[in-house]
């Protein structure tokens, strides 16, 4: 008996030596991106590092995309860890303007010898190296990136060029500013020479302080000699301190237990905002306080949704609508502030429990058949 | 010895394999570190670091088992498993709960692309006819699908098949078959299902892989096996 004991103990604790095994498994490849501007018989040499894998896995190496042909390796097979280089040869001429692709990939490969009942995985990586081919004639390719700010402070534009054509072009860049389909300011750089394949980063700030905080839209417009200019649009914010309520609990239940009410809150502020709660006053029609209460407190992050919850004693309230004067504080840039809205809150009975009625009619019918069941058996025992 | 003893040494044994399990961890860890770049201090001269873009796709569950099980004849004509945590009609099969877990580890968004060595019939059936591997009085044969859902909200921002392959259960995409293959380049890498899975970097990048077997009663018993791919690209 005790030796059988000891069997399972063993087969139970080997079961979990088997759990135990690291089943986590992976693979890594860098660099997973290269970019090169094509040039006539351009040749280059990229190491690759694979990483992240067991040290006794089999992976093969291969290439495919557009340009594969080109692709040479000093190895098509690692066992782990490892590196291999990637030789690039491009040819003279390459017919396919734009972006060309070459993916570089490292796959594990199955082991066909495993045996057993299971579903198991395999990770295969692509890193890509593109190829910039020139397209013929004038080509140019424009970028624009912004960033928030709060009122006051300056918003930055950074504006990339690419001149992608065979031919050298001249750029003549702005941006323009739009709020409401209004263009409110232009901003004009510099004439500048981009030469064939050349990539220029520009850089503009927009004074803020005749702006209102709110949404807008930067236009960059490129003339270069093109068939149209070349053309980006971002959107950026300018922010304010200052948080809104955006939704609210809009039907309260009258009920004998504590009811949740919920405030949705989103900050129109650039920075973290700290500490924001709400105190809620509810009103009669003839403006007296029928119940106040605070809501949690909560941290935001620029442009920040959240939703901050408190709870109160529905019970004084009859069915109708009431008011609910809301006072939102906050702190940020070392002060505290609030800001208030009056809302319409309607308080309704609690809905009728249908569940609770089919229980009592099951009841009911329960106890009536038992009770007839025993008029039943009393009358049998007289008989 | 006495069944104690043996008993002791089985657990130091198993003690002992988990440490160097940690330490094995640990290193593999440090390996993916390195290449994420890192600035020495220096007292005097110009700082310039080049952080390497890599591409790192890590299954941090990868392989599913439900162990040895029979459809619980003559009551049922097929079993139900998926990686939900359902076990219907089946005897003796294990109840799954957790599915294959794809993490992006690298610092880089990927283009994710997926595929099964198998599918339904070769995986379930495999060595049997149509007529031979069917629930029986039924219409459909063996059934081997996935469904993907973020495992944190926001890792794949643009889904790809997202009223199919990430709202029910479909038919993986078996390698060969050419109906189902989405992959950028020419060799065949199955379905499209994530055009931008988040990199580290942004605290939101897991997406989980569950799978819906169907075993008809007749199947042939034996070792059932299958290997999903999922192929990342570099974007």
């Amino acid at each position: 008996m005790e030796q059988k004991k000891s069997v399972l103990n063993i087969f139970l604790l080997t079961i979990i030596f088997l759990f135990m095994i690291n089943i986590v498994s992976s693979l890594g490849l860098g660099p997973a991106k290269k970019e090169y501007n094509f040039e006539p018989g351009l040749s280059e040499i990229i190491t690759y590092k694979v990483f992240g894998v067991s040290s006794t896995k089999n992976l093969a190496i291969s290439v495919k995309g557009d340009l594969a042909q080109y692709v040479k390796f000093d190895k098509d097979k690692l066992i782990g860890p490892g590196e291999f280089a990637v030789i690039l040869e491009l040819p003279d001429k390459i017919d396919t303007p734009g972006k060309n692709k070459i993916y570089i990939s490292v796959s594990e490969e199955f082991d066909e010898e495993l045996a057993g009942t299971f579903i198991g995985t395999a990770v295969k990586v692509n890193a890509v190296i593109y190829i910039n081919v020139p397209y013929p004639g004038k080509y140019l390719d424009v970028d624009l990136a912004s960033h928030n700010a709060n009122i006051g402070e300056p918003v930055k534009f950074d504006l990339d060029l690419i001149s992608k054509g065979v031919e050298d072009v001249t750029a003549y860049p702005k941006i323009t500013v739009i709020s409401d389909n209004r263009i409110l300011e232009t901003l004009v750089f510099k004439e500048r020479e981009i030469l064939s394949q050349e990539n220029i980063k520009l850089r503009k700030f927009l004074l803020t302080e005749n702006y209102n905080p709110g949404t807008y839209t930067a236009n960059a417009i490129v003339l270069y000699g093109g068939d149209k200019p070349a053309t980006s649009e971002t959107e950026f914010k300018i922010g304010e301190l200052i948080v809104d309520i955006i939704n609210y609990s809009k039907k309260v239940v009258i009920d004998d237990k504590t009811q949740a009410f919920s405030i949705e809150i989103e900050s129109g502020w650039n920075s973290n905002i700290d500490d924001a709660d709400a105190k809620v006053v509810f009103l009669d029609s003839f403006g007296k306080v029928v119940t106040e209460f605070k809501t949690t407190s909560t941290d935001l992050i620029p442009w920040q949704k959240k939703s901050v919850l408190g709870y109160f004693d529905s019970s004084n309230f009859t069915e109708g609508f009431y008011d609910a004067n809301i006072t939102i504080s906050y702190s940020g840039e070392e002060q505290r502030k609030t800001s208030s809205e009056i809302v319409m809150v309607e308080f309704i009975k609690k809905p009728f429990n249908i569940m609770l009625l089919v229980y009592v009619l099951v009841g009911l019918i329960f106890l009536i058949a038992i009770i007839f069941l025993i008029w039943k058996f009393v009358l049998k025992k007289r008989k | 010895m006495k069944n104690t003893n043996i008993l002791m040494i089985v657990a130091i044994v198993a003690v002992a394999f988990a440490l160097f399990n940690l330490v094995i961890t640990i290193n593999k860890v440090g390996d993916i570190k390195t290449i994420t770049g890192y600035a020495e201090l220096q007292d005097t001269g110009v700082a310039d670091v080049n952080i390497e873009s890599n591409l790192v796709i890590v299954f941090t569950i990868d392989t599913l088992d439900w162990g040895a099980g029979h459809v619980d004849t003559p009551i049922y004509k097929y079993a139900v498993l998926d990686t939900t945590g359902t076990m219907l009609q089946g005897v003796n099969w294990l109840t799954v709960s957790d599915g294959l877990l794809l993490e992006n580890q690298g610092n880089v968004d990927a283009d994710l692309y997926f595929e099964s060595t198998v599918d339904a019939h070769d995986f379930i059936c495999e060595g049997q006819i149509a007529s031979e591997c069917t629930l029986a009085g039924g219409t459909a044969d063996a059934e081997f699908q996935w469904q993907f859902s973020e495992n944190i909200t926001g890792s794949c921002p643009t889904k790809v098949h997202e009223v199919n392959d990430w709202s029910s259960w479909v038919d993986v995409c078996a390698d060969g078959d050419a109906t189902c293959d989405e992959s950028p380049a020419s060799a065949g890498e199955g379905r499209s299902i994530c055009s931008d899975f988040q990199n580290i970097g942004t605290g939101t990048n897991e997406i989980r892989l569950d799978l819906r077997l169907v075993i008809p009663s007749d199947a042939d018993t034996g070792d059932k096996q299958a290997t999903i791919t999922a192929s990342a690209y570099a974007v």
